[in-house]
């Protein structure tokens, strides 16, 4: 502990750090784009503090970028728009609908499973739920769901993109904190499957409740092998993937760039794509990519000035000063990355808290894969949390359905998961048997 | 009479100068990020293949790969600048009027311009360094210097293009239009 | 403890205030790592303030908070921080000479090595060129050298000759020399990132890797490898640099005071190097990880198949070093010491 504070004298934080504080939280709220607010932020909290020179700022630009693992970004992003394109996601929602479409909630479940299926696949979100919600939610309307209702269970389904691995949040966690990805993989699967499992239970409680679905579909072994059989190239990507990383053929973020090609290649055989559709398929990838990364860009000078300002440190002896009790700390990170989740998207959540709490998390008597899994399951409720939740803007994007409706019926979907989160959290063995 | 025609035709020709413009400009924006996108794949893919099919794998493959990502970010930034695809929460500015819309638009291009601005600035410098003292990559040994241009030449089209939103809106509010709401994620 | 914790955060304070600088310095190892890492921040940021009488205040960036390795040496270059840690080799995008030590059996050694980097042939030629791109050299770090480091499952016992090693997929850095040097060993050298290294080490991407035990304690390959051997090939050092036109910039006497800072922290380096080395080579047996120093006449076999004395190595030599004979007046400075001992015998 000693080295915590003689790394730096404890801070003093004055106006100098709070005004850029306040500047960069109300252009948030006025509409600025989340990249421009963190980046003028940091600016002025350079400026002011003058913790470290302006000069890292434009340094990072490059040099924060300029890792590796963070290819993982677009690539994922395109292999999702790839399963679309290719018409193997629709093979694979068929699949989730001939297993469980039979149940009293079929429907519901089988959109559930499907975004699971194709989180198995891609690595990243709103293609999931972009997909997903393309497919099944008019027929989850037809079927008696409320619009915003149907978006709702789309985008909370979708959230298994980051936490059923392969995964970039998983790559981007390895790379903040060193720790190989491939075990972080390993580490989520339960994690990942449990949170798939809350959507499912969630939306089957809110229809005891509701009954926006009655009617089921008859089960038939005979019409689910002729679907799986269907769908054999589709469900044998998610093989090459996990097989090829965990038999040693590539690493995870090479695993992303042979998730493309496979899924091109298997696109172009089933005559489903045609060499034409690749630019427009590159080209929309490439704007999602336009809008994650430079929030991560920025997002690295800002965490290394508050590093420089000594705020890691102040948060721990601020938080072991509260309390002794491990719990109590556990629970403290989970409200601070809710919290966290609400306002920003993930990657850069992990950029700039990870490091953060990851000694606060060593107070807790946690280790560094339990507090990995559990930080990422947190924050993956923030895709479904307003003000800022990206799969809520994919499907108030698809849907034209406003974001506050969608966000009420999602509210069901926050609560089941921060249970499995809680499970998580005090049952190591969940995310650790792997190790 | 005369003089009205002519600056109609004038107005007409100029629009018509604009449109190719942004005809081209698209399409040269286009055709860069395919290049990048497919650099990265193809980068990455090639080096797995040859590193398990004939035991070789270069000492370059993953550097270039991850240069072709940095400049794909920035000038696919820029194209989401102009698309209005930047992530931002307007649920407290919807609240409000086109009045205010207009105004949060505003003060969002201006951020975006001011940031540009300040970070093309502050990015030319390490490229100046570099340039000054001839520093190499590591892989390629290629100089630095033309892969950190991607930041001061991302943050140029960055501001041209807030540029170009910001003018097009005032426009839109010449013609009584609501300012442009920008596409989403995925159409 | 939070006491004690006060009190040294108090002293920080007024030390800070009563100084005319303030600096930042920065690496890629947290504070504690010189227990098995001697990478030696503390000492450094101790003796820069002790010996300029307190008018230098260190503020240090550890663990990587401002990057690692060529994103620190940028840093350094633009005058954003003062002083950085970065590796030997990465002096080498500015002096090409300092690549050599890549070339393997000649300067591997730990007491090769200090000889060679305290001879006025090296200073003359590297150090000269590294201030001319804007830097300046103020010690360096020296750890043990590189090894052969292999996973879990894939041979039975130490690596203890080349045909240990034939054909497995070796990571190396993206390094040409450390390259060829695997390839003239009989492995199949395989580039793979830093960040990838440790999913790629678990997974079998790749078989094995090369740096020294201390490194691979500090980044956590414990669990991963079988055995580790000490082939003594070429040496895993570190280097501490300083932006040349700040240095320039403070008064001689400061100018002096770092420089004699430095000098102190060199030796209290390599006076830490078997210190570190015991820890680490335990905490690595403790982990199960069995470690192996090959015989002499193993050596001699790792040195015929590799070594510089290779006319492979010619064209190698010549590129960097300008001619053969630049090149053998740096082998001579290997063999002479100029009064810096440490401790080799690993
Ligand atoms: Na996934
Ligand atoms: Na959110």
């Amino acid at each position: 502990m000693e080295f915590l504070v003689l790394q730096q004298a404890a801070a003093n934080l004055g106006w100098t750090f709070y005004l850029p504080l306040a500047i960069l939280i109300s252009l948030i709220v006025f509409g600025v784009p989340i990249w421009v607010s963190i980046g003028l932020g940091t600016l002025g909290m350079l400026s002011l503090t003058g913790s470290l020179p302006l000069s890292v700022f434009g340094e990072s630009l490059f040099e924060g970028i300029n890792a590796f693992a963070l290819i993982a970004v677009p690539l994922f992003i395109l292999t999702g728009d790839a399963l679309v394109r290719s018409g193997l996601s629709d093979k694979l929602l068929d699949v989730a609908e001939a297993t469980v479409g039979g149940m009293r909630t079929g429907l519901g479940s089988s959109t559930t499973l499907g975004c699971g299926f194709f989180a198995c696949i891609s690595g990243s979100d709103a293609a999931g739920a972009a997909a997903v919600g393309r497919m099944t939610i008019h027929r989850l309307v037809e079927r008696g769901y409320p619009l915003p209702a149907a978006c709702a269970l789309v985008a909370s389904g979708a959230c298994t993109g980051i936490l059923i691995p392969p995964s970039i949040a998983y790559i981007v966690m390895g790379m903040v904190l060193g720790m190989s990805a491939s075990t972080l993989f390993l580490a989520a699967a339960i994690p990942g499957v449990m949170v798939m499992m809350s959507v499912m239970t969630t939306n089957v409680v809110i229809n005891r409740l509701h009954g926006f679905e009655e009617g089921r579909a008859p089960f038939s072994w005979r019409h689910w092998i002729a679907t799986v059989w269907d769908a054999r190239w589709a469900l044998f990507v998610p093989v090459v993937i996990l097989g090829g990383i965990y038999s040693g053929l590539f690493t995870p973020t090479e695993a992303a760039s042979i998730a493309v090609v496979v899924v091109v290649v298997i696109g172009l055989h089933q005559k489903r794509l045609v060499l034409g559709d690749i630019p427009r398929m590159l080209e929309s990838s490439a704007r999602v990519c336009g809008v994650i990364v430079p929030i991560v860009a920025v997002s690295l000078p800002l965490a290394q000035t508050l590093a420089s300002l000594a705020i890691p440190q102040s948060l721990v002896s601020g938080i072991s000063g509260l309390t002794d009790s491990p719990t109590v700390m556990i629970l403290l990170m989970i409200g601070i990355l809710i919290l966290a989740g609400c306002v920003m998207e993930t990657t850069p959540n992990i950029v700039i808290l990870a490091p953060l709490l990851l000694p606060v998390a060593h107070q807790a008597g946690m280790n560094d894969f339990h507090f990995a899994i559990m930080m990422v399951t947190t924050l993956g409720l923030g895709f479904i949390t307003p003000p800022l939740g990206l799969n809520l803007f994919v499907v108030s994007g698809l849907t034209r359905c406003s974001i506050l409706s969608i966000a009420r019926y999602a509210l069901p979907f926050v609560f089941g998961m921060l249970l499995v989160v809680l499970l998580i959290a005090f049952i190591p063995w969940l995310s650790t048997w792997g190790i | 009479m005369a003089t009205t025609s002519i600056a109609i035709s004038e107005k007409r020709s100029s629009r018509a100068l604009r449109l190719k413009c942004d005809y081209v400009d698209r399409k040269a924006e286009r055709w860069l990020l395919l290049t990048f996108y497919a650099l990265i794949i193809l980068t990455v893919a090639v080096e797995v293949i040859r590193r398990f099919a004939l035991n070789y794998s270069s000492v370059w493959g993953e550097e270039l790969a991850r240069y072709a990502f940095i400049y794909l970010v920035w000038m696919a930034a820029a194209a989401a600048v102009r698309d209005r695809a930047h992530i931002r929460i307007d649920v407290l500015v919807n609240l409000g009027g086109v009045r205010l819309q207009r105004l949060a638009w505003w003060l969002s291009d201006v951020s975006t311009l001011v940031l540009a601005v300040w970070a093309l600035w502050l990015s030319l410098s390490p490229v100046l360094t570099s340039l000054n003292y001839g520093s190499v990559s590591p892989g390629l040994r290629l100089s630095q210097a033309i892969f950190m241009m991607a930041i001061p030449i991302g943050f140029l089209l960055i501001a041209w293009r807030v540029i170009q939103t910001m003018m097009a809106d005032v426009r839109r509010m010449r013609r009584g239009e609501p300012p442009f709401e920008g596409k989403k994620l995925f159409d | 403890s939070e006491r004690a914790m006060a009190a040294t955060s108090q002293e920080e304070n007024e030390r800070e205030a009563a100084a005319d600088t303030t600096l930042v310095m920065a690496t890629g190892y947290a504070l504690g790592a010189s227990r098995a890492y001697p990478i030696m921040q503390l000492n450094f940021k101790e003796n820069l303030q002790n010996f300029t009488g307190g008018r230098l205040y260190v503020k240090l960036a550890p663990g990587g908070q401002l990057g690692a390795g060529s994103a620190l040496i940028t840093k350094v270059q633009n005058g954003t921080i003062a002083i950085a840690q970065h590796s030997l080799s990465n002096l080498s995008a500015f002096a090409p000479e300092a690549d050599l030590v890549n070339i393997p059996y000649w300067c591997g050694q730990n007491q090769r090595l200090v000889n060679l980097v305290t001879s006025s042939k090296w200073r003359e030629v590297v150090h000269h060129k590294v201030e001319s791109r804007g830097f300046k050299v103020l010690n360096y770090i020296c750890i043990d050298p590189r090894t052969v480091a292999v996973r879990e499952g894939l041979i039975n016992g130490p690596v203890r000759t080349p045909e240990d090693i034939q054909g497995i997929k070796f990571r190396v850095p993206a390094s040409e020399i450390l390259q060829k040097m695997y390839r003239l060993a009989g492995a199949n050298p395989t580039p793979v990132s830093w960040g990838e290294t440790s999913s790629a080490m678990k997974q079998g991407v790749v078989d094995a890797l090369d740096p020294s035990v201390q490194a691979l304690l500090v980044f956590g390959f414990t669990d991963t490898l079988s055995s580790i051997s000490s082939i003594q090939s070429v040496p895993d050092a570190q280097v501490y640099t300083c932006n040349k036109a700040w240095f320039d910039a403070q008064p001689s006497a400061i100018r002096e005071a770092i420089l004699q800072a430095s000098d102190v922290t060199f030796r209290e380096n390599l006076a830490k190097v078997p210190a570190a080395r015991a820890y680490s080579h335990d905490q690595m047996r403790q982990a199960g990880v069995s470690l192996y120093s090959p015989t002499e006449s193993e050596l001699a076999e790792w040195k015929a198949k590799c070594g510089h004395q290779l006319p492979a190595w010619d064209d190698t030599k010549q590129a960097l070093a300008g001619s053969l004979e630049n090149f053998d007046h740096l082998l001579e400075a290997t063999e002479v010491s100029n009064g810096y001992y440490v401790d080799s015998d690993i």
